[in-house]
Order: C-alpha cells, then structure tokens, then sequence
C-alpha cells in the first residue's frame, strides 16, 4: 500500500477498531477504484491528441451512452450498494448487542464523559474511559454551539447539536490510549479541543473508573 | 407573427420529469421524517413496519407516475419521428430522454426505501 | 420609414449614429452607464481584484499552517481569515467572475444588442460593489465575520458571537445576493426573448443552454439562503428565537437552508465554466461539439439533481441512514451528466483535427484537476467514508479540486480565449507556458497533499497544530505549493498587462471560431452589431469572418437609429421568430441612486438603527419608481419596420414583452423563498425540540378570513381593471379599488400581528410573525402596483396596446391573492399541527 506510512495518532488508515477498520476498506477500495478511473480518462485525453485513430472508431453513442452512462451507472451501483450495507453496519442497533453506555457533553471547549451505568462516577473532563472489545454507545448532546465528536482511528465522526441526542457506536479492539478531536468548527478554542481516550482491559474498566473519581 | 411549429410550452417537456423527480423527492424525504417522528418505525404492520410500508408505497407510486410521463413523451416522439422534420423537434426527443433519465434516477436514489433504517 | 433607411449610411456614419446613442460619456458619466460592455468587464475587473484579496488571505493561512505550534497569528484572527477566504472567494470571486462573462458574451453570442434590464445589470453591480465593500472593510476593523463561511447556527447566533461579524456577514452577502438574483432575471429573459431571429432553441449555442440553466438554478437556489439570512438576522436583531433550540427552534434548520442553496450553488459555479469549456474545445479540436442535445438534457439533469444532494454536508448531524441514502445516491448520480459531458469533449477533441493553443493548455489542466476532484466528490458521497473524512482537510483538497479545477482552469482557459475579444489584441505565448506550469504544479502540491492530511486526521479550520500527529512535512510542503501556485497567478497577470501593452491585433475572428460574438469589431461597440443577422443554422458553426462585415454594411436587423431609441429584437421563445421591438432604457444615474440607497438600508440595519433603515426602505421603493416613470410611450405607435421586410409592434404594445418575463420570473424567485419559509415552518414543527409552544395564535380566524377576502378581491379587480383597459375603458375605479381592498389585507395583518403571542417567547410565534411580515410585504408591493397602474393611465402611458402596466398589476394582484391564501393557511393550521407536534 503506497499510503501505508500514514500511521499516526489521530489517522484513519491506521484503525484500531472494527468501525474504523471497515471504513479503511472502503477507503483503499475505493482509491484504487478512482486510480484506475483517472487513468482510463487520462489515457483516452492523450489518445484523443496523438493516437486518435484508434478510439476514433467509437461512436458518439458509445461515448456518451457506453462511457458516460454505462460504465458509472455500473461502477456506482456496485459502489453505492458496498457504501450502504457497510454504513447499516456501522449503526447503533440494539438488536442482540448490549452495549455499554457513556453519555457525553460538549461544551465550549472541553469535552465532559459520565457513566450512567456507574454511579457516582464522573463526569471525567476531557478524558473518555471505556472498555475495550466491547461495542459503546456514546451519547452526544451539546451545552452551547455545535460540536463534532471524532475518535479517528475507532469509527467515523459525528455532530453534538444542542437540543438533539445523537448516539455513535464505537469498539476498540484492543486497551490503550487513543485521541480525539472536536471536528465541528465551534469558536476560538476549537483548534484546542481535544480530549483523549482510555481503553482499558473489560476487566480493569470498573477499576480505572473509580479510580478516576 | 407567431407562426411556431412548436408551441412555447414544448420548453417545459424538457423539465418535466425531473420536476417529478422533485416532487417524489420532497414526498419521499417529507414522509419519512413525519413517519420516524409519529413512531410510525415501531407500528408492525405483518411482516413489514408501517413507516417501510409507506415508503414503499410511495416509491412504487413515484415510479408508476414518472413510468407513465416517459411513455406519453416517448409515443410523441415515435409519433413525431414518422413526421417531417421541424425545428425544435429535439425539444420532443430531448424531453422523453429526459424523462427516462429521471425515471433511473428515481429508481437509483429512492430504492434503499426497501432494505435501510428508516429512522436510526 | 424609408427605402433609403433600410440601405442607410456607410458604415462609419452607421456607426457614430449607433454609438452616439448607446454609448456612455466620459468622466463622471460613467457612473450612469447601464451598458453590457462596461458593466461585464467592471464585474470581472472587480472580481478579478477579490480574488486577489482571497489569494492574499489563503496566503495567510497557508503561512499560518505551514509549521506547526505556530504562534503567527492567534485564533481570533485565524477564524476572520478562513470565513473570509471562503466567503470572498464564492461570493465575490466566483459568481460575479461568471456573471460578469455571462454578461458580456451572451447578447454577442445570441445576436442581441444588450442585455434585457440594462438598468438592472448596473443596479446588480453597484449592489455588488457596495456589499463586497462592506465585507472586506470589516477586516480592517477586526470585525470581520469569524464563524466559516456556512455561518453555522448557534455559534453566529447573538449569545456566541455578540459583536457584529456575523451581521456583517448576513447583511454583507444578501446585499451582493440582490445582484445575483437581477443577474438570474434578466439573463433568463435574455435568452428566452432576445436571440438573433431564426435562432430556435435547439439553434443556441452550447454556451446559451448552460447560461440558461445556470440562471434558472440561481432563480432556485439562492432563495433559500435568502429566507435563511434574513431569519438568522431577524434572530440576531430582534431575538426571534428561530434557531435557538431552548425556544422550539432548531440550528438544523439553518444548515437544510444554507445547504439548499450551498450545494447548488458549486453547480452553479461550475456550469458557467463547463459552458466556456464546451464553446473552447470544438474550437481547437475543429469538430463540432459531439453530443450537442446529450449534453442539454445532461446539464438539465444536473441542475434538479443537484438540488437533492444538499444533506451530503450533513452526513454527521444525525439523520435516519435511510434519508442519508436519498443523498448519497443523489450525490453519485450526479456524476454520470458530469461524465456525459467530459466524455462528450474527448469525443470532440479524438474526432477533430485538434491543435495546441494556450487556452487548450488550461483546458488539460481542467481535464486532470477536475477528474480527481469528481472522484473524491463520489468518494465523499459515500456515507461511512464521509463519517471519517467530513470536516476534514480532505474535504479541503476535494473543495479546491473541483472549484480551481472547474472553474478557475476553466476561466483562465476563457480568459485566454475571450481576452482578445475585449481588447482587440492577441496574447504573447511567452509568459503563458510557465505561469500555466506555476499554477498546475503549485496547485497540485498545495492541494493533492491536503488530501493525506485530512486522511491522517487534520480537521479544517484549526488554527495550528502541534508536532506528534504527523502533519508537519506535508503541511509544509503544502504550503510551498500554495507559494509556487500564487506565482503563478502573478505571472499570469504580467501576462495580460504585457498583452494590453504590446499584443497584435487582428481583423475579425482569430480562432476561427463559429461563434457570433467574433462577428462583432473587436474591441466591441456599445451596440454590439450594426444589423441584427438572421440565423439559419446552430449558431455554433457560422462564418464570422464572413458575417462581420455584412453586418457591419447594414445587411439585417434594425440596421437604422430613429428617435434615439436603443433598438433591438425580440423573438418568440421557442422558435426565434421576431415578435417585437425592444427599446432599451438608456444611460442614467438611477440605478446608482438605488445602489446607494440599498447601502443605506444595509448600513442602517448593520448599526441597529431601526427606525432610519425602515425610512431608507421607503425612498428605496420611491426611487425604484422613479425607473419606472422614465420609459413608456403617450401614443399607440403600431408596427414599425424592422427591416429586411417585416414590421413589428413594440415592446410595450405586446403581450409577452420582456418586462412582463422578468416579473413573472422575478415571482418564481420570490416563490421559492415562500416555500423555503413555508418548509421551514413545517420543519419545526416536526424536527425541532421544544414543541408544542407554550401560547398559541387565537382569534386568528376572521381577520385572516379578511386577509384572504380581500387579496383574493384584489386581484380579481385588477383583473377587471386590466378587463376594462383592453375595452379601451378606463381602469382607474378598479385598480383603485384593488389598492383600497389591499389596504384592507394590510390592515388585517396587523391585526393579526398584534393578536400573536410574543414572538421571542417561542419558534411557533416567531414563524407565525415571518409569515405575516411576508404578506404585508407582499400585499403591500400589490397596493403599490395596482394604485401606480392607476396612475399610469391618468398620465397617459396606458392604452388598451400600451397594456403593461395593468398586466403587472394582474400579476402580482395574482401572486398576493395566492400568498395570502396560502399563508394564512400556513398560519391557521400551525396552532393544529404544533400541538400534534408535541406527540410526533
Ligand atoms: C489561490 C489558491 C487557494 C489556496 C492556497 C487556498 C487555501 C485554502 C485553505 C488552506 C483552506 C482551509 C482553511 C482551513 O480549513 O483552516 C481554504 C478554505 C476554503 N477555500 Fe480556499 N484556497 C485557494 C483558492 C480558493 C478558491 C479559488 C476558492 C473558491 C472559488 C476557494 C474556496 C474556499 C472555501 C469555500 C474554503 C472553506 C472556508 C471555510 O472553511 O469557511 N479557495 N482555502
Ligand atoms: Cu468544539
Ligand atoms: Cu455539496
């Protein structure tokens, strides 16, 4: 893989969980996907200035019909289908999954995790703990502006809107420590909007979170 | 002084069956946002929520009716294709192409209806 | 009118007549010109000058990222410096760029003489001028607006950006807006009314349709964001509280309406350019474009589909994945027109006789950067891999891909195709090889990196970053290509000046293109075309060469000058056969004075003085009616001759003459901003926390039985009246009493105004308030014109031929009629569904 050397704390084609780690795919598949489409067009461009005798044969019908509307009616389809069924994956359903539940709030500029399964525990500020190899919902509400929530290299991102409750599901397969930013524009701190996160062993999670109280 | 072959309101054969696209859009994005907030996703109706039920529904109407607009506009254009050619004929065939492609366009974006969750 | 008239003068003396009556003077008359010419080329001048204001500022940023930790310039300013960028670049780059060719190519290529609303093109550019000034002033003051060019709700709103950049913002932008929407009015009308006679549609050249479609999408697309300023402004203001979740509004709201208007809008800005590209290349390839009706249909079918894929840049606010879907297969779609006509122009080039030209160089250019932006367009318009990739710097790279690669590579290739046109001379190759190398090689290493960075997790609009994310080198090498790119763009202006100062001219026609604006002289006169020709084929494969001195002898259209009038043709619709006589307005300061008044107005709310923005309001409309007092004729003039043989009536004694186009296009706009406002309601009602309200609208029914009672009265007695005019009888008593009835509905708004409960208590009342505030508007626009048709024809400017005013007064006595039933409706039904709204 060309972009392999793209590790790093906060990158996407470096998944630690099986959310991130799909999307990846996507990600890969779909570059080589775009390479080839970029060189068919390329490769067409330059024959049609110095090899024209050769595609001249093409009628404008099957330019038009054949590679304007055939071949990416036919790529997309198979795409948009992938894209669907991967992203119903990716979704919070609760059938036959008992996730672990950690609510967050966003607020302007800092990050606030509470454990309604563990009472009298947190709110931590800024930093999330959660079991690993466990599927967590997090619950995102928003005290002031608009906030993005983002762990890259466990899943995708989504928005903490005030007056609204979005839930994301995450898994880290492995304990350690990851990072997470605040993606949504939201003022002067939101470059410094940054919260890290814990992963830890299922068994030392209750542990690490009375720890933290 | 108009001695027009090809009536003005030709120009909107042209736009109708995207503008039928629309309207089966807003529908389609309208209902479902009304059906996840009255709970309609929870109500079973056999084997099938009443909230895909209704989508459903509507997909296949949307179909049907934008089915219907391609087929008029293409027998007025076999029609045409017998007569002499006359300026502005391509506002006719132009107009059944377009709606064909409206017709795929409402199949492509609207056929997840029938598989995804409608309000997670 | 004679037979010595249809032969007329030699050319030379034609063209001192012609010029002495379209022409704009010297000095401070230039101030009153109203001519396609000169404005167009002030648009892009203008533009031209914001682009370098945006460079300038992307320079900024770019230095501010290039190292990490760095302490260049803090926050505050990072934040005023990337809305800026962006904002500057859409607002007041791209669309007045477009607008500006759009203007002065178009009546050349269709054969006209100007453009449809001459006095609207300039009202449109002061407009223009006026709001881009405010913008770019704020920056000197440190207020600029500092809260991302999509002004995301609730951080622009009051409590978290108190001072007042956002205001800047919303003020600043609707004010250019106004010069968008006149742009969109009157080159539809243009197009649809005013092409060379014979020029049926299918005759157009390529770059009409695209024009055409481009307008009507503006027509669409910016009312919302229109609906959308002014809601968020009346919030800033007066605390209605529309977006504000704790009072049953909802920030989403926001985003579904600047988005309906975001998205279509990079289409927008991307079919004008698509349009030049579609007229360059059969040029340099010598062929005809291949697949002239593909790619009509494609770009209509890109135009509605790109009004469905708006909620694609809110994959991550939280809506059901089955609405995503909508989207997402919406935004893929959209690609296959794209590829129709990007494979249409290979076709093109593969089955010509292509040759090299700078213009062609720019033209690869598009090819290569737009391609990839299209990929990563598809890309981004899968769900999961959005999830990962949204607000970040890959979503960067992809803006600037498909922006610089379908716009601005396609305006340089433009501008290197047109530029001899406007100044009669021809480029020197020298500086344009290398400055096109600059700005490729710049661009890709500024942007094709960007795309790795956001893949590594850089979010956009932070201010720095620190060392241990991996970002440094890239970011730097970034930031050396942004460099090398703006280099580029210097070289390229040393290029043009050195064309202006040393370049060659020519005779006529120096690409040997087909086209009909090479058959003007170059640089063009005011009038454009001594005589109007007749076309017999698509006008994309005349002979200019051979046309040009035709015309130029006299051999067509309105070939003479009488009574100082500036003449040109209209046709019917479809087929281009002449109907009428268009007599143009000639120069004048008014739609300076309005500009300035317009300024006033914006000014005035800007610094929250109220009361005197509502007084500027008022002269607005007086001076708006002084434009109407200046044309118009007090006799039934009849069929006059046109030449080559025909007589035709003028514009003002025909039924579909372009002022009655304009307002009927004009109300299309001012629909979609209602059903913007109507959806908006209905959002709230079913998306927004907070409902049902805690005080409902009561006693509401009889005096919106009156509203509805008496706007429907209205336009049926302007119905009469226009009934009574076309039976040569006097319509005065009916229009009058459709202006007494209309004051009637105004009163009965009030009414119900005063009946709502506080408006800052809760959305519903909010809402409620902005539907009635539009009908007052718009009833009270009925009364003004219905009581200024009255007064017309006490003046003597109406006869039963002489019928546009009280069409107009039909027209919008229809549309009031229909917006007070529609909205009273709206607002009966509200207090029902809001208390519905509590159980969905
Ligand atoms: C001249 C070369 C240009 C450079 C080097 C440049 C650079 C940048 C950079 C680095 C950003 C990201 C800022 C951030 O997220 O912190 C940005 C944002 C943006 N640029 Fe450019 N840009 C250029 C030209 C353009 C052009 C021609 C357009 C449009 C026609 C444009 C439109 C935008 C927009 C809309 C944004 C988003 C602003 C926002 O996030 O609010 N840029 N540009
Ligand atoms: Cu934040
Ligand atoms: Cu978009």
């Amino acid at each position: 893989m060309p972009l392999a050397g793209c590790t790093g704390l906060l990158s996407t084609l470096d998944p630690a969980g099986p959310a991130a780690a799909s999307i990846a795919t996507l990600w890969w598949v779909m570059f080589y996907g775009a390479t080839v489409l970029f060189a068919l067009v390329a490769v067409l461009l330059a024959m049609s200035y110095w090899r024209s005798g050769l595609i001249r044969r093409l009628t404008p019908l099957q330019w038009i019909l054949g590679l304007g509307v055939g071949m990416p009616v036919v790529v997309l389809t198979a795409l948009v289908t992938t894209a669907f069924v991967q992203g119903e994956g990716l979704l919070p359903h609760r059938d036959g999954v008992r996730p672990v539940t950690i609510s967050v709030l966003a607020r302007q500029w800092r990050w606030e995790f509470a454990y309604p399964e563990s009472p009298g525990v947190g709110p931590t500020i800024g930093v999330l703990h959660m079991p690993a190899g466990v599927p967590v919902d997090l619950t995102l509400e928003s005290a002031d502006v608009i906030h993005g929530f983002w762990i890259p290299r466990l899943g995708g991102k989504l928005d903490a809107i005030p007056g609204h409750v979005n839930v994301v599901r995450l898994l880290a397969d492995q304990p350690g420590r990851y990072h997470g930013v605040c993606a949504e524009f939201c003022g002067d701190g939101h470059t410094q909007m940054r919260f890290e996160v814990i992963a830890h062993a299922p068994e030392d999670y209750q542990a690490a979170l009375e720890a933290s109280r | 002084m108009s001695t027009s072959p090809v009536p003005a309101i030709r120009f909107w054969l042209l736009l109708l069956g995207f503008i039928a696209w629309s309207g089966a859009f807003v529908l389609l994005y309208g209902m479902l946002s009304v059906g996840c907030a009255a709970g309609w996703h929870l109500q079973m109706v056999g084997p099938m929520s009443l909230q895909r039920l209704m989508l459903v529904g509507l997909f296949i109407l949307s179909l049907a009716g934008i089915g219907l607009l391609t087929f008029v506009q293409y027998r007025g254009w076999k029609a045409r294709r017998r007569e002499r050619p006359a300026p502005n004929d391509f506002l006719i065939a132009g107009g059944f192409f377009a709606s064909l492609a409206a017709l795929g366009a409402t199949a492509f974006t609207f056929a997840p209806v029938v598989a995804l969750s409608p309000c997670l | 009118m004679s037979e010595t008239m249809e032969q007329g003068p030699s050319p030379i003396a034609r063209h001192k007549a012609l010029e002495g009556i379209w022409g704009t003077g010297p000095g401070l008359e230039r101030l009153a010109a109203v001519n396609h010419n000169i404005l167009g080329k002030r648009f892009m001048v203008a533009a031209l000058v914001f682009f370098a204001i945006g460079g300038i500022l992307s320079m900024l940023i770019r230095a501010q990222l290039a190292t990490p930790n760095s302490a260049f310039i803090g926050p505050e300013i990072y934040n005023q410096i990337f809305t800026m960028h962006g904002t500057v670049m859409m607002f007041l780059f791209a669309i007045p760029m477009f607008e500006g060719l759009a203007m002065y190519l178009l009546p050349k290529m269709i054969g006209a003489r100007d453009l449809a609303f001459p006095r609207l093109t300039a009202y449109g550019f002061w407009c223009y001028i006026f709001g881009g000034t405010i913008l770019v002033v704020s920056m000197l003051f440190g207020v600029a607006p500092d809260s991302g060019w999509f002004m995301y709700t609730p951080l622009s709103s009051q409590p978290y950006t108190p001072g007042i950049n956002a205001d800047v913002w919303l003020l600043g932008v609707t004010f250019v807006e106004i010069s968008a929407m006149a742009a969109a009015v009157e080159i539809i009308a243009t197009i649809l009314k005013m092409r060379a006679p014979g020029m049926s549609l299918d005759r157009m050249p390529i770059y009409g349709w695209y024009i055409l479609v481009t307008a009507g999408m503006m027509l669409i697309g910016f009312p919302p964001l229109i609906l959308g300023s002014i809601l968020l402004e009346m919030e800033r203001a007066f605390d209605l509280p529309f977006f504000d979740p704790t009072r049953g509004g909802d920030p989403l709201l926001w985003q579904h309406l600047f988005w309906l208007f975001g998205h279509p809008e990079v289409y927008i800005i991307f079919l004008p350019a698509a349009g030049a590209l579609s007229t360059i290349i059969p040029v340099f390839a010598r062929h005809p474009l291949i697949g002239y009706r593909a790619i009509v249909v494609a770009i209509i079918a890109m135009a509605f589909l790109s009004f469905g894929l708006w909620v694609h840049h809110m994959f991550t606010v939280g809506i059901p994945h089955l609405a995503l879907a909508f989207f997402s297969a919406a935004s893929a779609l959209v690609a296959i027109p794209t590829a129709v006509q990007i494979f249409a122009w290979i076709a093109t080039i593969a089955h010509g006789r292509p040759r090299f030209s700078v213009p062609m160089l720019y033209v690869m250019g598009f090819f290569f950067v737009f391609v990839i932006g299209g990929l990563t367009g598809v890309m981004l318009a899968m769900v999961p891999f959005n999830w990962q990739a949204h607000d970040t710097h890959f979503v960067v790279a992809h803006l600037h891909y498909v922006l610089v690669g379908g716009f601005v590579f396609p305006m340089l290739a433009a501008g290197y195709y047109w530029l001899p046109h406007i100044t009669g001379r021809l480029p020197l190759a020298r500086l344009s090889v290398p400055a096109f190398w600059l700005i490729f090689i710049g661009f890709n290493a500024t942007f094709f990196l960007m795309h790795i960075t956001g893949l590594m997790g850089m979010p956009r609009r932070i201010a720095t970053y620190p060392s241990n994310f991996g970002w440094d080198w890239l970011n730097l090498l970034s930031s050396v290509g942004g460099f090398i790119l703006t280099m580029g763009f210097a070289l390229v202006l040393l290029d043009i000046i050195m064309m202006f100062k040393f370049g060659k001219g020519f005779r006529r026609d120096p690409w040997q293109a087909g086209t009909l604006e090479w058959a003007t002289p170059t640089p063009p006169p005011s009038y454009n075309f001594a005589a109007i020709p007749r076309v017999t084929e698509r006008a994309d494969g005349l002979s200019p060469r051979l046309l040009g001195p035709q015309l130029a002898r006299g051999e067509g259209y309105l070939a003479h000058t009488r009574n100082g009038w500036q003449e040109t043709l209209g046709v019917d619709m479809t087929t281009g056969e002449p109907d009428q006589i268009i007599i143009l307005p000639r120069r004048t300061y008014l739609p300076l004075v309005s500009g300035l008044v317009t300024a006033a107005v914006v000014l005035c709310m800007l610094f929250k003085l109220y009361w005197f923005a509502l007084g500027a309001l008022g002269l607005l409309v007086v001076t708006f009616l002084f434009w109407a007092a200046a044309v118009g004729n007090k006799s039934d003039i009849g069929p006059l001759p046109a030449g080559q043989g025909i007589s035709l009536p003028l514009d003002g004694e025909v039924k579909g003459s372009p002022t009655f186009w304009g307002v009927v296009l004009l109300l299309a706009a001012d629909a979609t901003l209602f059903a913007s406002l109507l959806f908006g309601a209905l959002f709230l009602v079913v998306v927004a926390p907070g409902w049902p309200p805690p005080a409902l609208l009561e006693g509401g029914f009889v005096p919106g039985m009156v509203v509805v009672l008496a706007a429907a009265a209205g336009a049926g007695l302007a119905r009469l009246g226009r009934r009574a005019n076309a039976a040569n009888a006097s319509p005065i008593a009916m229009q009058l009493g459709a202006g007494l009835v209309q004051a009637i509905a105004l009163g009965a708004i009030f009414w119900l105004i005063a009946a709502l409960p506080d408006p800052t208590a809760h959305a519903y009342s909010a809402t409620s308030l902005a539907l009635l505030v539009y009908l007052l508007v718009h009833n009270g626009i009925a009364f003004i014109v219905a009581v200024h048709a009255a007064w017309r024809y006490h003046a003597g400017f109406v006869s039963a031929r002489r019928a546009t005013d009280p069409r107009l007064a039909v027209l919008w006595g229809d549309y009031a009629g229909f917006a007070a039933l529609v909205g009273i409706l709206m607002l009966l039904g509200l207090p029902f569904l809001a208390t519905l709204g509590g159980g969905l």
